[in-house]
């Protein structure tokens, strides 16, 4: 027998290690974070010159910060594209055979990839809520008189930005499994993240309803500075967005132990 | 009772396999030892490739089992140093460069990076490393693919046709390269559905048609049950003889050339015939079945009655 490659056993560590290079070894990720990046920050600014904002006039810490995440609407959806790719990709060229054959525990499978997606988008999501503030707050000073220091809430709302993207990526990670195909997990998480909450509320009472509960808008409650009527109060919507999301990856994982690869 | 007992095989109890309509693999029952090269031949569709992801716990199996020294794969602790598999030459994805496909998987098992390296120079892609994926052709794809089941250095090797794709040269390194490593002491089970291909490289043989075993043995021992020989004989008087064969026990069947093909009667018994009835022989000659001929009739419509008669296994 020739030298044997001796090496302990893998661990959680391990996988989480692994899917990081995946993560990082291919361009979606990089083009969709610069997506992200853009749509953020982009938003921000634009909106920091706005009319809204009147000239020499002073400008509560609240406005600055929602000013700020203005942009978090659209750049989720980069958000979800990263996350739903890191799945289906591997799904769409049959890597998913190598990868279960390496790590055969489905289990260790879906928290690894889960682990890397989410630690990546929490990083990405905190430097996206600070930049972006700092850019709105760069923008505003420059016109307005005085931006006013960060409220209690104004800091909730900017850590909420980053917490609720990072739980978007782990709903769109489990999507990813139970769809396997790239096109139709994006458009999935677009459609329930962008088109059915904002046409719910025409379905009356109903519609009401399901929109207060509808786990990305409570998870959204996060990132708003003040509680906003009618919806669940931040960290109860966000805790309701933790719980669906904990339910769907769950399923995800029985999906996949029961599926063949 | 999981007592570890690592001895590289690979053991198939009545593996059975059905999808809504069809039974890909049907009371499949072997075993894989170490040391030398088995090849699992069959024709396309028989059932190979999912027998083959059932045993790395890729594909449930309706009913039956697949261990891998003695347990299910999917139980694993160090799975690529247990097994290396080459299912899918296009199983990786094409933006990655090779470099970081397999880096990716060596992590996952926690095997050294310069690892990597290695099997890039074994398998001779060490010049394209760090290109993408989806350039490569079939032949470095297959490649890549003999690369990360090398990763962590197994002693069970699982090929799913493997030398699809490869040029001449390929196929030759292919064939030392599995003859080396059953030499080294491994378990080498490799599938394909060429008989030439098998009679290169096998020492052993497991048939399977229809999701079926048909055959276990040697390839000697294939060839030899799969019963295809003959005795060929060219008579003037061949309308008098064949009769006379027949009588005699002999399964005579007349031949478009009119020579008669003799099954079941050897030649030294079809001479002494012939010369008891003073008949005239213009040729009287044993014919081998070639490991095609041998596959064919293995593998076509009698596979049940031949798996009865061959495998020798309750199925």
């Amino acid at each position: 027998m020739t030298g044997r490659v001796s090496c302990p056993q893998p661990r959680l560590w391990d996988g989480i290690r692994s899917e990081w290079t995946k993560l990082r070894t291919v361009r979606a990720t990089l083009w969709s974070l610069l997506a992200a990046a853009g749509l953020c920050l982009g938003t921000a600014a634009l909106v920091a010159r706005s009319p809204n904002v009147p000239p020499g006039t002073a400008v509560g810490a609240d406005d600055a910060v929602r000013v700020a995440l203005a942009g978090f609407l659209f750049g989720q959806i980069a958000v979800g594209v990263l996350a739903a790719l890191a799945v289906t990709s591997e799904y769409g060229s049959g890597a998913i055979r190598s990868s279960l054959a390496a790590v055969p525990s489905r289990l260790r499978f879906l928290l690894s990839k889960a682990a890397a997606v989410a630690g990546t988008v929490l990083v990405c999501g905190v430097l996206l809520s600070g930049l972006s503030y700092l850019v709105a707050h760069v923008v505003m000073t420059s016109r307005a008189a005085r931006v006013a220091a960060l409220s209690a809430g104004s800091v909730r709302a900017l850590l909420g930005a980053a917490l609720y993207l990072t739980v978007l990526s782990l709903f769109t990670v489990a999507l990813g499994v139970l769809l396997r195909h790239s096109a139709g997990a994006i458009t999935t998480v677009i459609c329930l993240v962008l088109i059915l909450p904002t046409l719910l509320p025409a379905f009356g009472r109903t519609g009401q309803a399901i929109y207060r509960w509808w786990p990305t808008e409570a998870g959204q409650q996060v990132m708003r500075v003040e509680p906003v009527p009618g919806q669940l109060t931040p960290w109860v919507g966000f805790g309701w967005c933790c719980v669906v999301t904990a339910a769907l990856l769950a399923v995800a994982y029985l999906v996949l132990r029961r599926r063949d690869a | 009772m999981t007592v570890d007992h690592d001895d590289g095989t690979i053991e198939v109890r009545d593996l059975t396999k059905r999808y809504r309509r069809t039974t890909a693999v049907n009371g499949l029952s072997f075993r894989v030892t170490a040391g030398r090269v088995t090849g699992f031949l069959g024709p396309n569709g028989a059932g190979k490739s999912t027998t083959m992801r059932m045993i790395l716990g890729l594909d449930h199996p309706t009913s039956g089992q697949a261990l891998v020294n003695g347990r299910p794969f999917a139980e694993s602790t160090a799975p690529l140093r247990t097994v290396g598999a080459l299912l899918d030459a296009r199983a990786a994805h094409g933006g990655r460069t090779a470099y970081h496909h397999l880096l990716a998987l060596a992590e996952s098992n926690r095997i050294p990076r310069r690892r990597v390296t290695e099997v890039l120079d074994l398998v001779g892609l060490a010049d394209v490393a760090g290109r993408r994926v989806k350039g490569f052709s079939l032949g470095m794809s297959q490649r890549l693919g003999i690369a990360a089941a090398m990763l962590g250095d197994p002693r069970i090797l699982i090929f799913d046709e493997p030398v699809n794709g490869l040029d001449p040269e390929g196929i030759r390194w292919i064939r030392g390269f599995l003859r080396a490593m059953a030499a080294e002491g491994r378990t080498v089970f490799v599938s394909s559905h060429l008989m030439s291909e098998m009679a290169e490289t096998a020492d052993h043989l497991l048939v399977i048609g229809q999701g079926r075993l048909v055959a276990d043995g040697s390839v000697a021992d294939v060839i030899r049950s799969a019963g295809q020989n003959h005795v060929r004989v060219r008579s003037p008087q061949a309308a008098e003889l064949a009769p006379l064969l027949d009588r005699a026990g002999g399964v005579v069947q007349t031949l478009a050339d009119g020579a008669l093909a003799v099954q079941e009667l050897d030649c030294a018994r079809i001479g002494e015939i012939a010369a008891e009835a003073g008949l005239c022989l213009h040729e009287l000659s044993p014919q081998r079945a070639s490991l095609e001929a041998a596959f064919m009739a293995l593998t076509d419509g009698a596979v049940e009655y031949r798996a009865a008669s061959l495998a020798g296994s309750p199925s």
